[in-house]
């Protein structure tokens, strides 16, 4: 049995709880996070234990593994007590805000012999697996152009405490991955970007090693949140869009009020737990991790230099030196 | 009023004939073709004269002309016939170099007739709407644009460089070009493109991605890739996806059609019901001449849009962000 801490602020925990709840191998043995009350609740709901802090919790309840719900950048210190503790590290999204913290945290893993495992929560997003083993497969032929998009809801004030919120690293995170995993390495990167109060918008040019030209665009604005890809090939193309994939819509007599019910409620396994569930089974020995440190620091690195084109208007190179081309 | 139709090598040239053949007030009186087999087998279908000497054509009584000739030719076409005092409505782009266009600009305006660039997307009923909620502040300020113009490779003289000037980016940049310059009465600050022949085995670009902030700041990507597969329901798309400070505005000129799943041919096709933008395109242009307005699409717009082309294929030449110096 994997024994699990899972750290956080409300919602999040809850989700990881829930996941948490449905896997045989795994179980919570405590939570611990900024916001106290509603952890509190959370955690009663979920009858598990709730820390005042994460050193209380690690000193005494029974941890293999610390489950970070939400990006590294958000949770550096705790990362490192934990991974200092001897405990493995789950962590939903990118581990660092930049390459350098990354490895830094990685090295530390190595020092003292933990695992950490990262979010490439597409990975296990069913969609998402299927594109990727199609264009594997090719199904669409040479890759051509790829289109990616991603929308989420504006986190609103609360949120905002946390930590580094950048679209990039945030909404961002599993588009990256997911082009490394399907395409190969990064050739170079075009952002450009735009804010106002709540709304932020980025538009990004990829060109991967293997020459594929790739869009992603990433908005953190509108109240729903939205996903989509359409992969081109020399021989078909695969088109997806999460507000299309709606197999049950409810209207009722009431205004305004056409529901749509969430991809997430009609999998039998939701992607998180689905990742949860491998990340069980390989601390207990079972798998071989889908997803490296490796993978982990690439990520944080396309992440980067897309960054750093936004905020130069400028053209950047991945791997190599200096400017592109 | 009588017409002249100026080549039938862009495919459009037919539907524009058609819709002048349908207009109450116009008669399409002369065709000039450098493919006489076209051009007689057109001049036979509308009843007119065909001509292979173009002077010859344009010494007629028509009154206006519509160019339709391969991209790189519209220059010597648009020049002579304003030297002819005709009115011309020419198919998009307006030239393949930013010096020709110029010049053809020019030469309409020396001569006093009018210059209309074909763009008949902006006759699209969905767009006029999006121009108009965009307008009426519904999205509060533009900050970003994500669009594309998509098609199928259309093969023939428009992958023969000499004759279209490029690939895919001088087919379908401008349409969208167009489109952000009329709906915000923006500038192109600068580009950044990415272009690459990947889909087909032809010697131009058939994809790539145009990376552009205006002048006011606002960010704008424009996919003009020629990667519609053959499979595709119809010839391509041309959509928008506009965010402002209070929403978000999606708009895609080919979106009101009916699906027809096709057994006979083995392929799903959508079958437009939409008001016909080429239709309104040509009715505009005959109301123009009449009236004697200023055109509704000028030759500068046509420039405008033909300077950001030029500047995509600038950057993905060098690796750079290409700054726009407008000319005129």
């Amino acid at each position: 049995m994997v024994k699990v801490a899972v750290i956080g602020s409300g919602a999040a925990v809850e989700a990881h709880l829930e996941a948490w709840s449905r896997i045989d191998r795994a179980v919570v043995t405590g939570v611990s996070g900024k916001d106290a009350n509603g952890l509190r609740e959370v955690s009663d709901r979920g009858g598990v234990a709730c820390f005042d802090s994460l050193s209380d919790l690690l000193a005494q309840a029974d941890v293999d593994v610390v489950d970070v719900c939400g990006p590294g950048l958000w949770f550096r210190e705790p990362i490192r007590q934990a991974v200092r503790a001897g405990k493995s590290v789950i962590c939903e999204g990118p581990l660092s805000a930049n390459v350098k913290d990354t490895n830094e945290l990685i090295d530390l893993c190595e020092q003292h012999g933990v695992q950490v495992y990262t979010g490439h929560l597409l990975r296990f997003s069913p969609e998402y697996v299927d594109a990727h083993q199609q264009v594997e497969n090719g199904a669409i032929g040479k890759p051509g152009v790829f289109r990616l998009s991603r929308s989420m809801p504006n986190p609103g004030e609360s949120s905002l405490s946390v930590g580094n919120q950048d679209l990039f690293l945030t909404v961002g995170a599993g588009e990256w991955d997911w082009l490394r995993w399907t395409l190969g390495e990064v050739k170079r990167v075009m952002a450009r970007r735009v804010k106002h109060s709540s709304v932020e918008y980025a538009l990004t040019t990829l060109r991967m090693e293997d020459g594929t030209v790739v869009h992603v665009e990433l908005s953190r604005s509108e109240c729903v949140s939205e996903s989509s890809f359409e992969l081109a090939g020399d021989q078909g193309m695969i088109s997806h869009n999460s507000n299309e994939s709606t197999p049950v819509r409810l209207k009722t007599s009431q205004e305004s009020s056409v529901g749509l019910v969430q991809t997430e409620d009609l999998l039998v396994k939701s992607p998180l737990q689905r990742w949860l569930e491998h990340v069980a089974n390989c601390l207990s020995g079972g798998e071989k991790s889908i997803g490296s440190t490796e993978d982990a620091r690439k990520a944080v690195e396309i992440a980067e230099a897309v960054i750093q084109s936004a905020e130069a208007g400028k053209p950047v190179s991945i791997g190599g030196k200096g400017e592109a081309k | 009023m009588k017409i002249g139709m100026i080549s039938f090598a862009h495919m459009h040239a037919f539907a524009y004939a058609e819709h002048l053949r349908a207009h109450p007030e116009v008669e399409i009186t002369s065709i000039w073709d450098d493919d006489s087999t076209r051009g007689k087998e057109m001049a036979e279908k509308y009843g007119c004269d065909f001509y292979s000497d173009l002077h010859e054509m344009l010494g007629t009584d028509v009154e206006a002309v519509v160019v339709c000739s391969e991209n790189a030719r519209h220059k010597d076409h648009v020049i002579a016939a304003a030297r002819a005092k005709k009115h011309i409505l020419c198919e998009k782009p307006i030239a393949t170099e930013v010096h020709d266009a110029r010049a053809m600009i020019e030469a309409c305006e020396a001569e006093g007739v009018i210059l209309q660039v074909a763009y008949p997307v902006r006759f699209a009923r969905a767009m006029e709407k999006a121009k108009d909620l965009i307008q009426s502040g519904a999205i509060g300020d533009v900050m970003a644009i994500n669009g594309v113009n998509h098609g199928q490779m259309p093969g023939g003289w428009f992958i023969q460089k000499e004759l279209s000037g490029g690939g895919s980016a001088t087919d379908h940049i401008v349409h969208i070009m167009d489109l952000i310059r009329w709906m915000l009465g923006d500038e192109v600050h600068n580009v950044y493109a990415e272009l690459d022949t990947r889909f087909y085995d032809i010697d131009v670009e058939d994809c790539g991605m145009v990376s552009l902030e205006l002048e006011s700041g606002v960010i704008v990507s424009i996919d003009p890739s020629w990667s519609r597969p053959k499979t595709f329901p119809r010839w391509g798309d041309a959509e928008m996806t506009i965010t402002g400070t209070k929403g978000t505005l999606f708009v895609d000129a080919f979106r009101q059609n009916a699906k027809l799943y096709n057994d006979r041919d083995h392929k799903i096709e959508d079958l437009p019901w939409a008001d016909d933008p080429d239709q309104r395109l040509v009715a505009d242009f005959i109301e123009c001449v009449q009236k004697g307005r200023k055109p509704s699409i000028t030759g500068e717009d046509g420039l405008r849009t033909l300077e950001v082309v030029k500047a995509a294929y600038e950057s993905n030449k060098t690796g750079e962000v290409v700054k726009l110096n407008r000319v005129m």
